[in-house]
């Protein structure tokens, strides 16, 4: 009988119990629809970052406060910061080796370059230096739009699509295939100059708008240009052209045109030729060494295995042997990418608390209002035999039929608006979604995860709205009913 | 043999910063089987003593005593229980749950006891009470779709379904009108020979009055008159 009472109060009581629900509602299906969309977002970007960039798996130095495959953190303010390589490499590759599930294992290095572009200017990108033989076969994602892809072994460079758009259509320079590209770095080991040819211009086929669209190149390149690849194997003989200007005269060299006349011994020096002067840019072919110098190894798992299990073997294993490498998901690779959309989850859910909050106070100074309206039949209940028992539990049954009811309705109506939008789809090809969204077509399905959510947000309602009427209807005493009327 | 006694019982009120002695010391003693009016002008104390008696509003001094034992120092679920147990209520504006239909709001009280029993039994007594008190065929009406009289009616018969030792009725007959109120006081008096179950009702109306075997007449919160007609 109490379902009874609390039922037909809440009918007797329509516009009152229908606001209220709506506002449940509301609050679920925002819940429930919004957290799908943004799970289904981070599922793509999660598939978009794993098979083009960090890999299910990432290993990578302890050294700093973290790195990703776009760059590291550190507290070291007095220069930028710098990712470490991975110590003991070959003892890591053995512990990697004894993991179940593993499809293919590559490794990586990054590193920001200038790409000169003579009198074009200069550009700054970011560049992926790999092992192509493994690269490619892990890192599946690669769409060639011109060209090929790196062979084993091979020098050379894939440039990104959108950057050689920009070149085109801003420096009105086409790139084609074949063209060398020069690429400059001044960092720890000093000013690099490296000149690469273009063997390929890629893109992948879905993709966030990165700040920084990165190319690749291969792995020798990236460690000269990191000065890490110091060390030859060959007697290196210079050319007398080369070391002419050596013996200039120091002060000619200060002069208005500084290069304009130096005396080479062949033929003179000037700011056209000083470059063709200074020989072959190619670095000579570094020593094999059984110290790779990577950034990172990236491991792809077979289809359906969960790497978290494996991440965690992998970091308890280098805790105990005192290694200095660290184990991570792609979301801890794709940091701070990763903390922009655990921002806007956050945020997101965060509002919608905030409107369950709003909710909650509605629901419960609608029934405080019922409670002040009903002091008479409480009364008389109290006055009959009831105990303050069955007073709450009267309560707690039209608030709870409110919220099991009407956040029914909002359950379904989010898992319709999904539904839609999974048959629909959202085209996120566009500048404000492809960041977010990961480009392509998104289309959001019903997870687990808001699912839960949705339920403990109609439990956070169910559960507090009732308390506070509840509280003042216990207070009414049965004199309420000889009061009444 | 007494089943309710009031012994020197008192109720001051705060009205303000001014203290009103409701009651002022009122010794009562009421017999199984008895048919009590309370009568009264307004003020006189009369719905105090039926509060105290019903175990609903307790006395500044002086004690209530049900079936013998003293309700002093009972807390609130126990007085809870007693009430449900050994008293049925009336009350002037009959209170009936609005959403319950006729049956249900008969129905009610029995659902609040430590052991809510509906069972056959149950039924048929629910069945009986809302034939004797004539609304057979208003079971599924709400208290709105029924007259004053119904409503009341509807009140003794949930009044008796738990089958009080007692019940206490508020000036049941103020809000209707003279013949319907002399045809709920018939109802109760019936119900009092058929069930022997005590009536303790309250009353400003002198006419009404004479209905009753035991006369209690109050004046400034003090019994003037307490006549028992053989």
């Amino acid at each position: 009988m109490i379902w009874a009472i609390a039922i037909r109060n809440l009918w007797q009581h329509k516009t009152k119990t229908l606001i209220i629900g709506m506002l449940v509602s509301l609050g679920i299906m925002l819940t429930f629809a919004g957290n799908a969309f943004i799970d289904s977002m981070i599922r793509n970007i999660s598939g978009i970052f794993t098979e083009y960039y960090t890999g299910d798996i990432l290993i990578t130095s302890s050294e700093t406060l973290g790195a990703g495959v776009f760059g590291a953190q550190s507290d070291d303010i007095y220069g930028p910061p710098v990712i470490p390589t991975i110590k003991e490499y070959d003892k890591v590759m053995g512990l990697v080796s004894e993991l179940p599930g593993v499809k293919s294992v590559t490794h990586q290095l990054s590193g920001y370059a200038l790409i000169n572009l003579e009198a074009k200017g200069i550009d700054f990108s970011l560049f992926f230096g790999v092992d192509a033989e493994s690269y490619f076969k892990t890192m599946t994602g690669v769409e060639l739009v011109e060209g090929r892809l790196l062979e084993p072994g091979e020098e050379g460079m894939l440039l990104e699509y959108d950057k050689w758009k920009e070149f085109k259509e801003q420096k009105n320079l086409v790139v084609k295939i074949g063209d060398t590209l020069q690429l400059n770095n001044f960092g720890t080991g000093g000013f690099k100059i490296r000149e690469v040819p273009v063997v390929g211009i890629f893109k992948f086929p879905r993709g966030n708008d990165r700040m920084f669209p990165m190319s690749m190149i291969d792995a020798q390149s990236m460690r000269y240009l990191l000065g890490r690849a110091g060390g030859t194997s060959e007697k290196v003989v210079v050319a007398k052209e080369a070391t002419a200007l050596l013996d200039a005269d120091l002060d000619s060299l200060f002069g208005d045109d500084s290069l304009g006349s130096i005396n080479t011994g062949s033929k003179s020096v000037n700011s056209a030729n000083v470059f063709d002067i200074l020989g072959d840019k190619k670095i000579p072919p570094v020593m094999e060494t059984k110290d790779l110098s990577w950034h990172f190894i990236l491991i792809r798992m077979e289809e359906g295995k969960d790497p978290a299990p494996l991440i965690e073997r992998l970091n308890r294993e280098f805790d105990e042997a005192d290694m200095l490498v660290r184990a991570q998901s792609w979301w801890e690779s794709a940091m701070p990418d990763s903390l922009t959309y655990s921002g806007i989850q956050m945020l997101f859910n965060i509002a919608i608390f905030i409107l369950a909050f709003v909710a909650i106070i509605i629901i419960m100074n609608t029934l405080v209002v019922s409670v002040m309206e009903r002091t008479s039949e409480i009364g008389t209940m109290r006055a009959l035999g009831a105990q303050k028992s069955f007073v709450t539990k009267m309560f707690i049954a039209e608030t709870g039929f409110i919220t099991l009811l009407f956040g029914t309705i909002g359950l379904a109506l989010g898992g319709l608006i999904i539904l839609i939008l999974n048959q629909v789809g959202i085209n996120t090809d566009n500048d404000a979604l492809r960041y977010l969204g990961g480009g392509g077509i998104l289309r959001p399905t019903i997870g687990t995860w808001p699912l839960i959510l949705s339920f403990i947000l109609m439990g956070i309602i169910g559960l507090f709205s009732w308390i506070y009427p509840v509280l003042i209807a216990l207070k009414v005493s049965p004199l309420k009913a000889i009061a009444s009327e | 043999m007494s089943i309710i006694q009031l012994t020197q019982a008192k109720k001051n009120y705060m009205l303000g910063k001014t203290v009103v002695e409701a009651v002022k010391g009122v010794d009562i003693s009421i017999e199984a089987g008895d048919f009590i009016s309370i009568a009264g002008p307004s003020g006189s104390g009369k719905s105090t003593i039926l509060n105290m008696i019903g175990l609903i509003d307790t006395p500044t001094s002086g004690d209530v005593i049900i079936d013998g034992k003293s309700t002093a120092l009972l807390k609130d679920r126990v007085l809870t229980d007693l009430r449900h147990d050994f008293i049925g209520f009336i009350f002037q504006s009959f209170n009936l749950i609005p959403v319950l239909t006729v049956r249900e709001n008969v129905e009610f009280p029995l659902l609040l006891g430590k052991k809510p029993r509906i069972n056959k039994e149950t039924r048929e007594w629910i069945d009986y009470l809302i034939q004797e008190v004539g609304l057979a065929d208003h079971l599924a009406h709400k208290p709105n779709e029924l007259s004053g009289g119904q409503r009341q009616r509807v009140a003794i018969a949930r009044a008796l379904v738990t089958k009080p030792q007692v019940v206490l009725a508020d000036e049941p007959t103020a809000n209707l009108d003279s013949v319907t109120g002399e045809q709920i006081l018939e109802l109760m008096k019936k119900v009092n020979r058929d069930l022997n179950t005590t009536f303790i009702f309250s009353t400003h109306d002198d006419k009404i009055v004479q209905i009753a075997d035991h006369i209690i007449r109050l004046k400034d919160g003090l019994v003037t008159e307490n006549t028992r007609r053989s």
